[in-house]
């Protein structure tokens, strides 16, 4: 080895940086860093104008702004337009709260507590931001509340006042955050929802068309890609909010969007009952009726490309109409068949409507008929009364905690207990460790904020290096809030910075009322991250179980009563619960869902159909056997029904409508022996 | 009674700060012996449990420097 080459390995190498790494971090960083600068500049806006108008909590403006602003382009203008509502409603109820209970303490206070509850139950029984508008419809009357209430307790008579200048400053931040973001992003949320939405049309067509193909002891493998697919197809509901409130052209639509969710659950549910009859009949014959179905697939739906569907979606609709029809009208002379031909049309019919909702997506202004406004279901009360229970009881510990020891900045540690009860309510087991994110990241802000009003705003002369001083915090913090880390924590930090800092036009460096006054936050946020350690929500196991249990209760009660006049009710209730199943729900729990709804659609039909045929007892006894839990007996007395259908002549009319039935029959008695666990889970005795 | 402002660098803290971070730390010693034991599994609310239990330190310690 030459003595250069030998010192060349010797040598060190110097470190300089990777220009490239490092232009791709700085790429990286850039939107989070854009939206720090928005944050900020909306907040700016806000407090330029709270000032201007010489209002006098101008810092409600920028706090308002801060909170609106949001990562996302939909969620922040959404969210601007709830708090608007919410924001008017909470200053409504004070105002009436004041003038029921003058000059009475108890009564207002409790009443402030019990309109703090109420707000809870709605924010949980409501969804996304409709939830959101409740919360605010809660704290907004505490905020007002605090202002008005003297040293210990009780209303004044400037409420009106108070209302009226509270919820000015807070529409001022909503209407700046709104026309900041919207006027420097123009958000992307709908081409991501029509990615998804057209990469899981694609999958369930690819994989629906794909089980005719797999023999039968190969059924059991697609499951878990089903169960993996109804997650998916839940987590849309918080894209399709998003989308709503990015677009004010898809609102009126709305129905339409929801109905594509149902029609890839529904999706979801043929595929389900085509593949398990599939698994449990391996033979020839079967065999033969699998590949009459395929054929009836058209070639576009089997290997289908999610750009091409998200981009024009009409060619894709007109070819699951046009199987719809094909398949429906396939003549068929076993109830096997009859089976596989129903749930693939209920299949590609679902496809289809979801397919509706991408026409709908690349095309907003088209007109999409047949959908109806979807009706609110609550998938589950209990959660909602807890946290509605928690809510009253941390405002009314606060309350005498306040009362008792006459501490001056009482009131605003109710207002922050509450502002933190109501508003993480919502997120489940999540709560707890939200609030206490929220509440290091106060921590942390109190310090920032110190340094700001103390070290850096005494020597700033006018606002434009106040908007730089706070920049200084708002810039850093609205980047972090951009990510996903911590996100509550950085959340906090833009939140609570100008409560603390409380800049006026008159400032104020009094370092006693700043440490009262972060210390009334802190434990406000500390009061409520106690409530939720206490009181805390159901957890995610027992949710889902309760969830099972209800959509069971319901299922039973199907068998008896009037019948519906069609499955929409009971479609819309299960998905609701569907939609509600925690995260951490087993996948075989979200199946056990699905196979309910699966079986509730054929008691619902088959109820209608055996009506006509005078078959009503024979039905009634299966169905008794349903609703006791009596899986294999219910399968039984299914199988009888079956017998005296097909024993029914030919010559009597309604000869599809008859093997129609069969076909559920056979679905049905198939879900129950598939879950049988689930559907005789505490049976009636 | 003994309970006078404390002079934190300058800041007036209220004597009860110090005694609920005093408490906090027993608390936690008390909380350490209690995991190793497993004696929180014995018990129907744990958060609860352990919430009253930092109450009767606080109370102890305020008593024990009231006196």
């Amino acid at each position: 080895m030459s003595r250069a080459r030998l010192w060349a390995s010797v040598q060190p190498q110097t470190n300089w940086p990777d220009t490239a790494r490092l232009a791709r971090a700085l790429r990286s960083a850039t939107p989070a860093l854009l939206f720090g600068l928005r944050l900020w500049a909306a907040v700016c806006l806000a407090l330029y104008i709270a000032f201007w108008l010489q209002l006098d909590n101008a810092y409600w403006a920028g706090t308002s702004a801060a909170i609106v602003c949001q990562p996302s382009l939909g969620a922040s203008l959404r969210k601007g337009w709830f708090r608007v509502i919410g924001t008017v409603v909470g200053a409504v109820a004070i105002v009436v709260l004041t003038a029921w209970f003058p000059q009475q303490r108890t009564g207002f206070l409790l009443g402030l507590a019990l309109w703090g509850a109420a707000c809870g139950l709605l924010a949980t029984l409501l969804r996304n931001f409709a939830a959101y508008s409740a919360a605010l419809a809660g704290y907004t009357a505490v905020i007002i509340a605090s202002d008005e209430l003297g040293a210990v307790g009780g209303a004044n008579g400037d409420v009106f006042i108070l209302a009226i200048s509270r919820a000015s400053e807070i529409c001022i931040g909503i209407i700046c955050a709104g026309v900041v973001l919207a006027g420097t992003d123009f958000g992307g949320t709908r081409h991501r929802l029509a990615a998804q939405l057209a990469a899981l049309s694609v999958e369930i067509a690819n994989k629906l068309a794909s089980t005719f193909v797999l023999d039968g002891s190969a059924q059991p493998k697609t499951r878990p890609v089903r169960r993996e697919l109804i997650r998916r197809v839940i987590a849309l509901d918080s894209v399709i909010d998003e989308a709503l409130g990015e677009s004010s052209d898809l609102r009126p639509h709305s129905p339409v969007l929801q109905a594509a969710v149902g029609g890839l659950f529904a999706a979801l549910s043929g595929w389900r009952s085509a593949a398990v009859h599939l698994e449990l009949l391996q033979s020839d014959p079967s065999r033969r009726e699998a590949d009459i179905v395929r054929a009836n697939i058209p070639q576009e739906l089997r290997q289908g490309d999610a750009t091409s569907w998200a981009v024009d979606p009409s060619p894709m609709c007109r070819a699951c109409a046009a199987a719809v029809r094909a398949l429906t009208a396939l003549p068929a002379r076993t109830p096997s068949l009859r089976l596989f031909a129903d749930q693939t049309a209920e299949a590609l019919d679902g496809i289809g409507r979801a397919l509706d909702g991408l026409l709908l997506l690349a095309d907003p202004g088209r007109h999409i008929p047949g959908h109806q406004s979807a009706r609110f279901s609550v998938p589950d009360l209990l959660p909602s009364l807890v946290n509605a229970g928690r809510a009253f009881v941390t405002i009314v510990a606060v309350e005498l905690f306040w009362i008792m020891t006459a501490w001056p900045n009482g009131a605003q540690a109710i207002t922050f207990a509450a502002v933190a009860v109501i508003l993480f309510s919502p997120r489940a087991d999540q709560a707890y460790a939200t609030t206490m994110s929220f509440m290091v990241g106060t921590g942390l802000t109190t310090a920032l904020a110190a340094i700001v009003k103390f070290a850096v705003l005494p020597g700033v002369a006018n606002f434009a290096g106040f908007s730089l001083a706070i920049g200084l915090v708002l810039v850093p913090a609205g980047a972090l809030m951009a990510q996903p880390w911590q996100t509550a924590m950085f959340t906090a930090m833009a939140a609570n910075f100008l409560p603390l800092l409380a800049p006026a036009n008159q400032m104020n460096y009094d370092t006693l009322q700043f440490y009262n006054s972060a210390l009334a936050i802190v434990a406000g946020l500390g009061a409520a991250a106690l409530a939720f350690r206490l009181l805390p929500p159901l957890s995610p196991a027992l949710r889902t179980r309760r969830l099972l249990a209800l959509t069971l209760r319901n299922l039973r009660r199907l068998t008896t009563g009037p019948i519906p006049r069609t499955a929409s009710e009971w479609e819309g209730r299960v998905y609701s619960r569907l939609s509600a199943l925690p995260e951490q729900a087993e996948p075989l729990q979200r199946a056990q869902l699905m196979a309910a709804l699966s079986v509730g659609t054929e008691i619902i039909r088959l109820r209608r159909v055996a009506h006509r045929f005078d078959q009503d007892a024979e039905l009634d006894v299966a169905l008794d056997a349903v609703a006791k839990g009596e899986s294999s007996a219910a399968a039984e007395r299914l199988a009888r029904l079956d017998q005296r259908l097909a024993a029914l002549p030919s010559t009597r009319p309604g000869v599809r409508v008859r093997l129609r039935a069969r076909a559920s029959i056979l679905a049905m008695s198939e879900a129950l022996a598939q879950h049988a666990v689930y559907f005789d889970a505490g049976a009636a005795r | 009674m003994n309970f006078t402002e404390v002079d934190l660098f300058g800041v007036y803290l209220a004597p009860v700060s110090l005694m609920m971070a005093a408490a906090w730390l027993v608390l936690i010693a008390l909380r350490h012996v209690a995991d190793h034991f497993g004696l929180l599994r014995h018990v129907w609310h744990p958060a609860l449990f352990v919430f009253a239990f930092y109450m009767i330190i606080l109370s102890s310690v305020v008593l024990v420097v009231a006196r």
